[in-house]
């Protein structure tokens, strides 16, 4: 007689438990055994190349580990070998959701370790071009977190309003995605009056979309019960997990860079920053819906300032290239280029400049000995410092819950990486 | 271009209590103070208690390197006051031959993965941290890739690769083409 057979013939096989002990046990919960899960790096709701080894029990996680790195590319050690212009493409391919948004905080810092300020009308348009990418970073969040919790639909619509802010960065750079637009001191061109008109009708027609999104998800019941008290991160844990975005203002932190250190011209544009209460799934959720709706109030009064003159000073022409058919006539314009490519050199300092990207606060720290290149280049991505809570929201909770985490985490494995 | 650092109040007397002292002011106006590696810990203990204004994140832990000199590793502490957004940079120098420093992680969580990157990337060694492994690169790389004297081309691909799949005996991809006419000799 084998084993399995004894077990089966032994006098109490089958007996149905004792009701009392049943209630007790947590569904989900099939004993002490564990086993060792291996969920991506190729594994559809990863959302890039992330691997988290999970020790479960039965189907409740008892411990979740993100293993990271597949994506690493070393730009932290290009920065210290390409020269600043050069790194400005580098600086797209972090969060590859919100590229121009990256740049912007590239810039920035570069500008402060010049001594440069670019112009009030660029300033307004870099605020337009940010909150654009906040939009369309938000509704990939929103599409894709839907889709993983089995919400098809929401997916068709966020991707359409996506690719009609893809669509204006086309107008606007001629480029859909990585536009590599924001210069030292500037930007690549300037707002034709025919897209700010288009940048209107987008503002007027958005947020009708995005109620449809909240008429289908906000009180739906499968989605209540899919983010509610799921992933839920407390706020001291919060500030002590260096959380931002909206990953710390879904836990109830008032923090907001554009609100407490402002940059560009958010100071003088009217909006409010929403907060959560729980610091669950649906908080999040709710945070970034209420973000998208902001945003649009910044765009449409930005680009209503948005005053005349030009997007450069004539100080940020000494870092730009000029137009390349200048270049071909005019011999100032090609000595120009070529002091720009082979011997632009910033001042020695160290700058830490951090903007608030649609996933939280990108910083840029340079350290600058005076070379063509920095001695030091340092990204402080948010994806990479988000990930961090994700074994604390996962411990405790079910296999199926994994997705739902992953989801309202919102991080890039690009920025993660780096 | 340099302004006079604005210092927030209760900062200086903390920084004075630890032993550190102020650094020049730098262009993005973040009043930047050094220590010594043994006093960091009881620094940001401080900062992040009080009294005074309360730095309570600590936003990024990193490391630069000042090859050849020693101490070679210069470690950066940035903490952000949430209250006001006021920020403060705290720098100290890694000690010894094996480039040891105090892990913070006992005080921010945070510290936990910005630490295992700047030992991965640098080999920095944090005391005291409670599962210090590589991060981005993978476990069995054996060399810190952000280090000044490794080259950005990188050291032996070929190693890794054939530690992986130790099966493989044609070398790696990274292998230079041979050219027709040089095998003859």
């Amino acid at each position: 007689m084998t084993e399995m057979d004894k077990a089966i013939n032994a006098p109490d096989a089958g007996a149905a438990p004792d009701a009392e002990s049943a209630r007790d046990t947590e569904p989900g919960d099939f004993g002490v055994e564990q086993t060792t899960l291996y969920m991506g790096p190729q594994h559809p709701a990863t959302h890039g190349v992330l691997q988290i080894i999970l020790t479960l029990e039965g189907e409740k996680i008892v411990r979740a580990e993100p293993v990271v790195g597949f994506l690493h590319r070393g730009k932290e050690k290009h920065g210290e070998e390409l020269n600043y212009t050069q790194y400005i493409t580098f600086t797209d391919r972090l969060d590859y959701c919100s590229s121009m948004a990256n740049n912007i905080g590239y810039a920035l810092a570069v500008e402060n370790l010049l001594g440069i300020e670019c112009t009030e009308r660029c300033q307004y348009f870099r605020v337009i071009i940010a909150e654009l990418t906040r939009i369309a970073s938000h509704l990939i969040w929103l599409g894709t977190s839907a889709i993983d919790l089995g919400a098809i639909t929401i997916y068709f619509y966020t991707f359409k309003e996506r690719e009609d802010i893809y669509d204006i960065f086309d107008q606007i750079t001629g480029l859909r995605m990585n536009n590599m637009f924001v210069r030292f001191g500037g930007m690549g061109g300037d707002i034709r009056p025919d897209v700010a008109d288009r940048i209107r009708k987008f503002t007027d027609d958005f947020p009708k979309t995005l109620d449809t999104c909240e008429t289908l998800l906000t009180r739906n019941r499968i989605w209540w019960q899919r983010t509610r008290d799921v992933a839920v991160i407390s706020k001291e844990d919060a500030i002590d997990l260096g959380l931002t975005g909206p990953n710390l203002r879904g836990s109830g932190v008032e923090y907001d860079l554009r609100k407490d250190n402002p940059y560009l011209c958010y100071d003088e544009i009217d909006f409010d920053v929403p907060y959560g209460e729980e610091g669950d799934a649906y908080d999040r959720y709710l945070v970034r819906m209420e973000e998208m709706r902001q945003s649009v109030r910044i765009i449409r009064q930005a680009i209503d300032a948005m005053p005349e003159g030009p997007v450069f000073t004539d100080e940020a022409r000494k870092y730009i290239l000029p137009p390349k058919n200048r270049v071909y006539e005019s011999m100032e314009e090609l000595i120009h280029q070529f002091k720009i490519v082979t011997d632009l050199r910033l001042p020695v300092g160290q700058v830490y400049k951090a903007t608030e990207v649609p996933k939280g606060e990108l910083g840029f720290f340079i350290d600058s000995r005076g070379g063509q290149s920095a001695y030091r280049m340092r990204i402080r991505s948010p994806s990479f410092t988000n990930l961090q809570a994700l074994p604390k929201m996962a411990e405790g909770r079910l296999l199926a819950d994994m997705t739902s985490i992953i989801g309202s985490l919102d991080f890039v494995m690009g920025e993660v990486d780096r | 271009m340099t302004e006079e650092t604005q210092f927030p109040e209760g900062l200086k007397e903390r920084v004075a209590a630890a032993g550190g002292e102020f650094l020049p002011a730098q262009p993005d106006g973040i009043p930047t103070a050094r220590v010594e590696a043994g006093a960091l810990l009881d620094l940001l203990g401080a900062l992040k208690t009080g009294p005074g204004l309360r730095y309570e994140m600590l936003t990024d832990v990193f490391g630069i390197d000042e090859y050849p000199q020693t101490p070679r590793f210069d470690l950066v502490y940035h903490l952000r006051a949430l209250s006001t957004g006021e920020m403060v940079r705290i720098r100290a120098f890694a000690q010894g031959d094996d480039h040891k420093i105090p892990s913070v992680v006992g005080l921010f969580g945070t510290a936990d993965w910005h630490e295992r990157e700047a030992y991965d990337m640098m080999g920095i060694d944090f005391t005291g941290h409670p599962d210090l492994k590589r991060i981005l690169m993978p476990l069995e790389y054996e060399h810190h890739p952000l280090r000044k004297d490794f080259p950005l081309e990188g050291i032996e691909p070929e190693k890794l690769f054939k530690k992986r799949f130790p099966g493989e005996s044609s070398g790696s991809m990274h292998q230079k083409p041979q050219r027709k006419g040089q095998g003859g000799s």
